[in-house]
C-alpha cells in the first residue's frame, strides 16, 4: 500500500503496518491501525513523520505510531521512539508544547440516575468552579514566586500538601504526581506564565467531563477501578498551560543550537535535539519534569474543584467518596528500564500523544493496581464515548509500555468550523443528553465529534493488537470546555 | 490580505506571499489577530515596542509571532497596528499597537499554544517574499 507517493508500507497482520527503512533511516517504522484508520492517513505527512523520527540517533527498536496517529509537527500526534541512554538523543519536538497533557479519571458513589435531576446545577457548577477557555486564570490562586518553585518540585505531592487532596490520589498518579526536577531550568518568562493558571482547564481539546459507565468488558479489573455499570465518573483532560509551553519554546531554541552543535542531522528542524548525556539535555530534564509536575498539580487541583462542587451539588460525603482511578501523561519523555533483544536497557522513551501502559506486575505500579495493570484513559469525542483500558505484556515488550490516547482528529479544524457553522452543535448535544458548558462557540464548533475518528475503532485495534485490553466504556453527559 | 490557510488535520498552516518583508510580518500579525480574537476591529490604545535578533528572516519570524502570542497570553492583548521602525532578515525593531481582549467585541478562539519550526520558511521570491508557518493550537 502507497500512502505517500515515496513512502512503501506493507500490512503486517490485521493491525501492523511496517514502514521500510531506507535512505538514512536508523530503524524502521511500525503504525498500529486498522485498513480503515490507514485509509484515513493517506494524504496526511503523519506517515512521514514517523520516518523522520526514525532517523534520529540512538533510536531503539522501531519509530512507533499508535492508530490515533495524526498529523503533528517534529513526530507525528500518537508517536512513541525509544532512545539508547549512551547514544540516543532527547526531543522536545517529541513531548510537545503540552507538557505533561494528560488525563485523569475519578469515579464517584454516584449513579446515573441519582445525577440526572442535578445535571445542569453540577455543570454549571464546575463550569464556574473549573476557569477555562484560552488564557483562563484562577483570580484566588496566584502563586508566589517561591510557592510557584514548590509546585514545579512537587507536583500533585504539593498539591495533597496543601490540602487539595489525598495521599489516596498520589499512589493513582504515574510516578505518584512528581518527577525529578529542576526549576532553575525554567525560564522566568516560563513562571511568569505559569503563575495564575495551575487549577485550569485551558482550551481546545481540553475538558471537564462528567459520564458515566455504560459498558464494562472485565467485571474483575472494573471493580478494582471503581467502576461498575451506571456509576457516574468525572474525566479530566489537561496539562501544563503556558509555562510548558515557554519551556517548550525556551528549549527548543537549546536544542538548535545543540543539534548544530553535536553535528546532528535532522530531517525537521523541529525535531531538534541533543544528546542525552549532554548539559542541554540534563537542562531540558530539569525544566520538562517542572513543567510535567505543574501538569500534575494542575489536574490535582481540578479535582479538587471537581469535589468541592460535587460536595456543593450533592454532599460532602458524596465528594468524600470520590476516588481518584488514575492519573497518566500522555506528552512526556522518560527513562525507564524494558527488555530489548533479550536484555534489560535503559532508554529515554518519548511519548507524544500516547499514554504509558505498564503491564500486570510492574514494580512502577501501585499496588492497588499492580495484578490487573496501570489503568489506561483514552477520552474520545465530546458526543460519543471514552474508553479505560489496562496495560498488557504486548504493550511493554512491543511499544516500551505504550499505547494509543485517544480518538484522533480526523477533520482539520477549518472543515469542522465550516461543518459546523450552520448548526447548533450545542442544541444538538444536549438533545443527545449531553450538556455543554463552554468559553467559547469556535472551540465547540472545532470540537464537534465528527472531527475525531471513532475511538472505539481505535480501541479496538490496540486491544486486538495485545497493547492495551479494555474494562469500560463509558458515556458522557456533561462537558465544561474552554 | 496576502495569507491563506492550508488543510492540516490538527494544527494550522498558513502561507503567507507578499512585496516585502516588512508586509510578510504585518500578514503574520494579521494571522495571530485572527486565530486570537477573531475577523475583529481592534483599537492602538495600548503599545508594546519589540526587538529582536536572528541569524535568518525564518527565525525572526518565528521569534517575533512568539512575542505576540506571548503577549496575548499574558496580558490579553490582541495586535492591532504594526510600526516598522527597522527590518532586515535578521533584527526587527518597531511597536505592536493594540489593546486587551474585550468579550464584548472580540470573539474567542481556541488557544493558539506556539509557532513551530515544522516546515517553517521565509524567503524571497521573483514576486516579493513567501512564508509558511504552523502553528499548534
Amino acid at each position: 500500500m502507497t500512502v505517500t507517493s515515496s513512502l512503501q508500507v506493507e500490512q503486517i497482520d490485521s493491525y501492523r503496518w511496517r514502514v521500510e527503512r531506507t535512505g538514512r533511516m536508523r530503524t524502521h517504522g511500525l503504525i498500529f491501525a486498522d485498513t480503515e484508520l490507514m485509509h484515513d492517513l493517506e494524504g496526511d505527512q503523519c506517515v512521514q513523520q514517523v520516518v523522520n523520527v526514525a532517523h534520529l540517533p540512538g533510536i531503539v527498536g522501531p519509530s512507533i505510531a499508535m492508530p490515533d496517529i495524526h498529523w503533528g509537527y517534529g513526530f507525528p500526534i500518537g508517536g512513541v521512539a525509544a532512545f539508547d541512554e549512551n547514544d540516543g538523543v532527547v526531543s522536545p519536538g517529541g513531548v510537545g508544547y503540552d507538557i505533561n497533557c494528560g488525563v485523569r479519571l475519578l469515579s464517584t458513589p454516584l449513579t446515573i440516575d441519582e445525577l440526572r435531576p442535578k445535571l445542569s446545577l453540577l455543570a454549571d457548577d464546575l463550569y464556574g468552579n473549573i476557569p477555562s477557555g484560552v488564557g483562563s486564570s484562577r483570580s484566588d490562586l496566584k502563586l508566589s514566586r517561591l510557592e510557584l518553585d514548590r509546585v514545579l518540585e512537587g507536583g500533585a505531592e504539593w498539591a495533597v500538601d496543601e490540602g487539595f487532596g489525598t495521599a489516596r490520589d498520589l499512589e493513582c498518579i504515574e510516578a505518584g504526581g512528581k518527577l525529578d526536577a529542576d526549576p532553575g531550568c525554567v525560564s522566568e518568562r516560563a513562571k511568569e506564565r505559569g503563575r495564575n493558571q495551575v487549577g485550569t482547564v485551558g482550551s481546545g481539546n481540553h475538558f471537564v467531563e462528567v459520564g458515566y459507565v455504560d459498558e464494562i468488558y472485565r467485571p474483575d479489573a472494573a471493580a478494582r477501578l471503581g467502576l461498575s455499570i451506571g456509576s457516574v465518573t468525572v474525566f479530566i483532560h489537561s496539562g501544563s498551560r503556558g509555562l510548558g509551553y515557554q519551556v517548550c519554546d525556551d528549549y527548543l531554541d537549546t536544542m538548535v543550537r545543540a543539534a548544530a552543535k553535536y553535528h546532528i542531522e535532522l530531517p525537521d528542524k523541529q525535531l531538534c535535539c541533543a544528546p542525552l548525556n549532554s548539559k542541554e539535555a540534563m537542562s531540558y530534564f530539569g525544566a520538562m519534569n517542572a513543567a510535567a509536575n505543574y501538569a500534575f498539580a494542575n489536574r490535582q487541583l481540578m479535582s479538587h474543584y471537581a469535589r468541592r462542587s460535587l460536595t456543593k451539588v450533592f454532599s460532602p460525603q458524596i465528594a468524600g467518596e470520590t476516588d481518584l482511578v488514575y492519573d497518566v501523561a500522555h506528552n512526556i519523555a522518560k527513562f525507564e528500564t524494558h527488555l530489548i533483544d533479550g536484555r534489560h536497557q535503559r532508554v529515554c522513551v518519548h511519548r507524544k500523544g500516547a499514554t504509558r501502559a505498564f503491564p500486570p506486575g510492574h514494580p512502577e505500579l501501585t499496588a492497588r493496581y499492580r495484578d490487573i495493570g496501570q489503568p489506561v484513559l483514552i477520552p474520545g469525542d465530546m458526543g460519543r464515548y471514552s474508553f479505560v483500558l489496562t496495560g498488557t505484556e504486548g504493550a511493554y515488550s512491543e511499544t516500551f509500555g505504550s499505547t494509543c490516547h485517544g480518538a484522533g482528529r480526523r477533520m482539520s479544524r477549518h472543515h469542522a468550523k465550516k461543518v459546523a457553522r450552520p448548526r447548533n452543535i450545542r442544541k444538538e448535544l444536549e438533545r443527545q443528553g449531553i450538556l455543554i458548558r463552554a468559553a467559547s462557540r469556535r472551540t465547540v464548533d472545532e470540537e464537534i465529534p465528527e472531527a475525531y475518528k471513532d475511538v472505539a475503532t481505535v480501541v479496538d485495534v490496540v486491544d486486538g493488537a495485545g497493547i492495551g485490553q479494555k474494562v469500560a466504556r463509558l458515556r458522557p453527559v456533561a462537558v465544561v470546555k474552554g | 490580505m496576502t495569507y491563506r490557510f492550508l488543510p492540516h488535520t490538527a494544527d494550522v498552516i498558513v502561507q503567507i506571499e507578499a512585496a516585502s518583508l516588512a508586509n510578510v510580518f504585518r500578514d503574520a500579525m494579521a494571522v495571530v489577530r485572527l486565530l486570537v480574537a477573531g475577523d475583529t476591529t481592534v483599537t492602538t490604545a495600548q503599545s508594546h515596542a519589540v526587538s529582536l535578533t536572528a541569524q535568518a528572516a525564518d527565525e525572526l519570524l518565528l521569534r517575533f509571532i512568539r512575542e505576540l502570542l506571548t503577549q496575548f497570553q499574558l496580558d490579553t492583548f490582541v495586535p492591532g497596528e504594526l510600526e516598522i521602525r527597522e527590518l532586515d532578515p535578521m533584527r526587527f525593531e518597531g511597536a505592536v499597537m493594540g489593546e486587551p481582549f474585550d468579550d464584548a467585541k472580540h470573539d474567542a478562539q481556541p488557544e493558539v499554544k506556539a509557532v513551530t519550526r515544522h516546515g517553517l520558511s521565509v524567503e524571497e521570491t521573483s514576486a516579493g517574499w513567501r512564508a509558511v508557518l504552523v502553528l499548534d493550537l
